[in-house]
């Protein structure tokens, strides 16, 4: 296994929040940020950081990206250990950051902000149109701010990010405003990436589009990471399956015979008149699908010669995972807001 | 050496970017021609023989004329710093930029420094250039020059104070939160050195016991030029009546030269110290 580029034991944070009050107008309140983290970053992976709103995921990356100094807890970059107090130079070349939704604004244009950026960073100017060409902002390159599109700027986000090449790259909702066609060009981007050795840490709250792209998920809820692992096997674990749909023209009269002669006859079935069509839903086993028990099916129906017009399978959501790993129903997962520890109180 | 060499160069290029970007603005484009009636028009109307001022109003000389003209600069140059300083961090930081420059490997001291300087230079060039005009419009009018030295000190004294101003503007634009609050905290700080500072050393003066109902006295001019030491209108003024001939609020100059030194390091670095401290 590749050495680990950063990697975080134990690191908690909480947010000192102002609560001025009338006899002590400095009082503030610590809300927990994240708690008891300990995570790998690989080189050459991509790791999906998921979670509801409030989660800690944005924390997250501001601690790993320095923005925040982590109350207490090891972080090791290169195999170095960090002080907390600061964040040296060096380990900032080592990362790249694209927060969460960034306001572009001005008649600044997309060059001038790399520009920027690279005057930042001492780097030479050179390399403006090489990192415009890599997310796709060449065209737009000399056009304000304020004309482009929220793509454009998530764009934009993302090759402030990329500048200096770094080996960590921390991207926080990424995918806010791309269109499906920006999506697929930016998944891409990102498998591209990791194949030429970038860490990536990729957050978001929405699971579908991120299961094509990362290799294991970290889920997040109330400051703590609760589960980690590639997805398909924590749907397992956990027993998370959905139904397999087929859709077809006309009912079929003799669906229980039909299965009763097969192997995969232990399988739950039901089926349903949808008005203009039949969907039969088959429960998923306990251990998952198998991608040979889902062959077998279609063969048995083909076989019988009965052609579905539909094959589908539907995404499993966050909230589901979730609900499943917390035990809390699928209704209170997302409206758990006791997260925070308000009372410990800081002067 | 060659690291602050390096230093220097990225702190230049950095202030620079600062700059122009502050410079190529809307808000400038209304600032400067303000800049240039109040500035110049202030030197050609005070050093104009026919104008009648007030009788406690001495424009004799041409460094009198630039002093008179200072008041213009309090009131013109500073508010420019405020407009293009107040909302300097805030609307950074609420826009998410901030965030991707404290992610770049700069110290944020580098940053906070260049931020300083881009702001200050931006109001800070174009009102040494009109004041250059405004003396040679001066002289035009009265046939003299002011000396060399009063000149440097009417251009470093015009400097320091927009400096004094750049480092408060952006102190407090760290501390708002969004626009409202960075307006009331820009706009209000200025209005308190600018409008409200003599009532502040009326009141005080009054509590004190000394006769503030009448500003020529002599026991008034004393306390209100210590009390203008606390205030960066105060001190500018002060410095330039140093050169003054018929001053009666001359102070040593060993406080003048520590408020200075204060004015110019404290602000600064408080503001230097709270940049640090931000959360993005």
């Amino acid at each position: 296994m590749a050495d680990a580029l950063l990697e975080l034991k134990g690191i908690n944070f909480d947010h000192k929040i102002s609560s001025p009050q009338i006899l002590n107008p400095f009082k503030k309140l610590n809300i927990l940020g994240i708690k008891n983290i300990t995570l790998n970053l690989i080189s050459g992976n991509i790791i999906g950081l998921v979670g509801p709103n409030g989660a800690g995921k944005t924390t997250l990356m501001k601690v790993l990206s320095g923005l925040l100094i982590p109350d207490n807890g090891d972080i090791t970059i290169n195999n170095k250990k960090i002080e907390n107090k600061n964040r040296p130079n060096w380990t900032k070349e080592l990362i790249g950051m694209m927060p969460e939704n960034v306001h572009w604004y001005g008649p600044t244009t997309p060059y001038q902000v790399i520009k920027k950026i690279l005057t930042i960073r001492d780097m030479d100017i050179l390399y403006i149109e090489k990192i415009l060409d890599q997310v796709g902002l060449t065209v737009k390159s000399h056009e304000a701010l304020d004309t482009l599109s929220q793509g454009m700027h998530q764009r934009l986000s993302l090759a402030c990010a990329l500048i200096g090449n770094p080996k960590i790259l921390l991207l926080d909702e990424p995918m806010n405003g791309l269109d499906p066609v920006a999506r697929e060009a930016f998944t891409g981007l990102l498998k591209n990436l990791a194949k030429n050795g970038k860490a990536i840490l990729i957050s978001s709250h929405q699971l579908a589009e991120l299961e094509r792209m990362v290799d294991s998920v970290i889920l997040m809820h109330e400051g703590e990471i609760i589960q980690e692992g590639d997805l398909s096997e924590i749907r397992n674990k956990y027993g998370i399956h959905h139904d397999l749909i087929l859709k077809f023209p006309n009912e079929i009269k003799n669906l229980n015979k039909i299965f009763s002669k097969n192997k995969i006859n232990n399988l739950k079935f039901e089926q349903k008149d949808m008005g203009d069509y039949f969907s039969i839903n088959i429960n998923a086993p306990k251990k998952g699908w198998e991608m040979e028990t889902k062959q077998q099916i279609i063969k048995l129906f083909l076989s019988n010669d009965l052609v579905p017009f539909d094959f589908t399978s539907p995404q499993v959501e966050l909230v589901e995972i979730l609900s499943a790993v917390t035990g809390l129903d699928v209704d209170k997962v997302g409206m758990s807001i006791q997260r925070g520890k308000i009372g410990s109180e800081e002067e | 050496m060659n690291a602050y060499f390096d230093s220097a160069r990225l702190l230049y290029n950095l202030s620079k970017m600062e700059f122009k970007k502050n410079f190529f603005t809307m808000r400038m484009a209304v600032l400067l021609p303000i800049l240039s009636l109040f500035i110049v028009g202030s030197s050609w109307g005070f050093s104009d023989k026919d104008a009648n001022l007030p009788a406690d109003v001495s424009a004799n000389t041409p460094f009198e004329v630039l002093f008179l003209s200072s008041l213009f600069i309090l009131f013109s140059a500073t508010l420019g710093i405020v407009l293009v300083g107040f909302d300097g961090i805030s609307r950074k930081r609420n826009s998410g930029l901030l965030a991707i420059e404290f992610c770049q490997p700069t110290s944020r001291t580098m940053l906070g420094a260049s931020q300083l300087l881009g702001v200050w230079l931006t109001v800070a060039i174009p009102t040494i250039i009109l004041s250059f005009i405004s003396i040679i419009l001066v002289y035009k009018q009265m046939d003299s020059w002011p000396s060399v030295s009063e000149i440097l000190l009417y251009f470093l004294a015009t400097s320091l104070v927009l400096f004094w101003y750049a480092s408060i503007q952006l102190l407090v634009s760290s501390f708002a939160k969004d626009m409202g609050s960075a307006v009331t905290l820009g706009v209000g700080t200025w209005l308190l050195f600018t409008m409200i500072w003599l009532l502040i050393t009326v009141v005080l003066a009054t509590i004190l016991g000394v006769d503030a109902t009448n500003t020529t006295d002599v026991t008034f001019a004393s306390f209100s030029s210590k009390m203008d030491l606390f205030s960066p209108n105060g001190l500018y003024q002060l410095l330039l009546e140093a050169k003054l001939e018929n001053n009666s609020r001359i102070l040593p100059a060993w406080q003048l030269s520590i408020a200075t030194i204060c004015w110019t390091f404290l602000p600064s670095s408080f503001f230097i110290w709270k940049f640090n401290k931000l959360d993005a």
